[in-house]
């Protein structure tokens, strides 16, 4: 970021887009009529099918889509377009277990995931290890958001303010947002920066394949310098080691995550999921192209670069384009800062509500009334966001190590879920055994420097691990019968024929 | 009522992967089709047939809530 300029105009323009989100605060206020948690953590359960599905997208794709990706694209090549099977499948993934989660959210008012499987198995236990994972997973993840905007912040503002003043600048105004505005505040300014963000990639990528001379001179200046681009690299084992592997891990630990979940509950209509999960799933193929093709491009204008420069091509191609197309650069990067805000607000009130249901009126708050609840689960969403920015400053190496992996615990809460809405014999033991076996057998390959073994990584061994644990045991410990009688009358019944 | 979790929809989609990650083209980029590899054809037509695959399934063959929710909800 540190390579585009734009200097004053840009922080008018960006204090714009910052401001606008404030105003949507303020306007998803005046609409949270009753000031209960369901209210403030799921806007009552009453988004609408467009709002969901820019807030679905708005959520999936972070800064990382313009750094990260690019970077991706423009080291790997074509290959890169095996991005778009591994985004459609998260949505066909958690279409495994959608439609009898969304029923059941409905019916007993599910707030967090974890609310789901405490009320399945009925055990207080797997709500508080689900709730540890979730936060364990998902905190370094805002830590890398919020370092992202200061980063963002400092590029847009050509390093007049620090790095600091940009973390806890966003950070304050997302604050603010989402205090103001809970749910709706969140959702209606992921709506903006969906659509700012999907512009800023689709306009990014015509101007970008443009300043390289189309894309079939492009297609043909990689085919020629680079030929191993054009080609699929490796091995069938590498390429089920770093494909095949990724897909399945991907696929089902991004379903995983706790806010894409909520995203389900807050659904206010089946018909609302489905068109938003219909949408979702040619979105991969609008951002992978884009990618792609911007990756590309930044290899005619800018060859040979390594590592972590090559993350910055999309900095280094508005740039190039700076004296054109003053304005889309600015634009852009408020896209990118819409981007990275957008995906952090989600997060941050999720974990809110997973710290106020999970942990707080399970230990022994039970008896308040809504109104208390949530105004904990405000306090809970300042100090999530306080810890964040104190964590973005830290440069501990366990912290940054945890964002890698976050997405192979996440997986580990699959086999319960998918299995719990399936197989009305499965009880809490199995469910508890699995889980805790499976994170442990991750956590020691992780240990022990076992990242990847053989064709698959770490993760997938432990999830087969956990779902192994869960058949076996379930078939040997059958739940009692007054517990059988509840599962199936309070989770089968409902979806027999003809009741 | 229609549960969208079926064992065809579920293979269909093993096998769309398998076909979507290039095996077949392993070190090869020819030959070129309209400046392209065909390898990368046929993993994005892959890709395009998990999610019209999957969209024709949300639409057609998931209504749960209508029959349990709604009805509830009178």
């Amino acid at each position: 970021m540190d390579s585009v300029s734009v200097g004053q105009s840009a922080i008018f323009f960006l204090l714009i887009y910052l401001s606008s989100t404030i105003v949507i605060g303020f306007l998803a206020m005046r609409r949270n009529k009753a000031n209960a948690p369901m209210d403030y953590f799921l806007g009552g359960k009453l988004t609408g099918p467009v709002v969901l599905f820019f807030t679905m997208q708005a959520t999936q794709y972070s800064g990382n889509t313009f750094f990260g990706f690019t970077g991706m694209a423009y080291r790997s090549g074509l290959i890169w377009i095996l991005i778009i099977p591994i985004v459609c499948i998260i949505i066909t993934t958690q279409l495994s277990f959608a439609p009898r989660l969304y029923v059941l959210s409905k019916k007993y008012h599910y707030l967090t995931p974890a609310d789901y499987y405490a009320d399945r198995y009925g055990s207080s236990a797997l709500r508080l290890l689900i709730a540890f994972i979730s936060i364990a997973a998902m905190f370094p993840y805002l830590m890398i958001q919020a370092q992202a905007t200061g980063h963002a912040f400092e590029g847009i503002t050509a390093g007049q303010f620090p790095f600091w003043t940009g973390v806890v600048f966003i950070t304050t105004v997302m604050l603010i947002y989402i205090i103001i505005g809970g749910w709706r505040g969140v959702v209606w300014s992921d709506t903006l920066q969906g659509v700012m963000l999907t512009i800023a990639i689709i306009a990014a990528t015509a101007l970008f394949v443009s300043a390289a001379g189309g894309i079939g001179e492009v297609m043909r200046y990689v085919n020629e310098t680079a030929p191993e681009k054009f080609s699929v690299p490796g091995t069938n084992k590498t390429l089920t080691a770093s494909w095949l592997s990724l897909i399945i891990a991907s696929g089902i630990g991004f379903a995983m995550y706790p806010q894409s979940v909520q995203k389900i509950y807050a659904a206010r209509s089946e018909k609302a999921l489905k068109t938003g999960f219909t949408l979702m799933l040619f979105v991969p193929f609008i951002i992978g192209l884009c990618t792609v093709f911007i990756g590309l491009s930044a290899w005619k204008i800018y060859p040979g670069l390594q590592g972590a420069d090559s993350d910055q091509i999309f900095a280094l191609m508005l740039n190039n384009i700076i004296e054109n197309h003053y304005w889309f650069v600015v634009f852009a990067l408020c896209g990118i800062m819409a981007a990275i805000m957008s995906t952090s607000s989600s997060v941050v009130l999720s974990l809110s509500s997973i710290f106020t249901r999970d942990i707080y009126q399970l230990l022994g708050v039970k008896d308040v009334d809504e109104k208390t609840v949530t105004r904990v689960g405000r306090i809970f969403t300042v100090v999530i966001l306080l810890l964040v920015v104190l964590a973005s400053l830290s440069t501990s190496a366990t912290l940054w190590r945890l964002t890698e992996i976050k997405i192979e615990f996440l997986m580990q809460l699959f086999p319960a879920l998918i299995l719990g809405l399936y197989w009305p014999r499965l009880a809490k033991w199995p469910v508890l055994v699995g889980l805790v076996v499976g994170c442990t057998v991750l956590a020691t390959m992780l240990l022990m420097g076992l990242k990847q073994w053989g064709y698959f990584q770490a993760g997938i061994y432990a999830f087969a691990i956990n779902i192994t644990i869960c058949l076996v045991l379930g078939l040997l410990m059958k739940p009692d019968e007054e517990e059988s009688h509840r599962i199936a009358t309070r989770f089968f019944h409902p979806f027999k024929p003809g009741n | 009522m229609k549960d969208p979790n079926t064992k065809w929809f579920w293979g269909a989609i093993a096998l769309l992967l398998l076909i979507a990650v290039p095996y077949a083209f392993v070190g090869r980029s020819n030959p070129l089709i309209g400046g392209f590899p065909l390898w990368i054809i046929v993993s994005f037509g892959a890709s395009v047939c998990i999610a019209v695959l999957s969209a024709l399934v949300i639409q057609t063959r998931w209504t749960l809530a209508k029959h349990i929710i709604e009805k509830e909800e009178g």
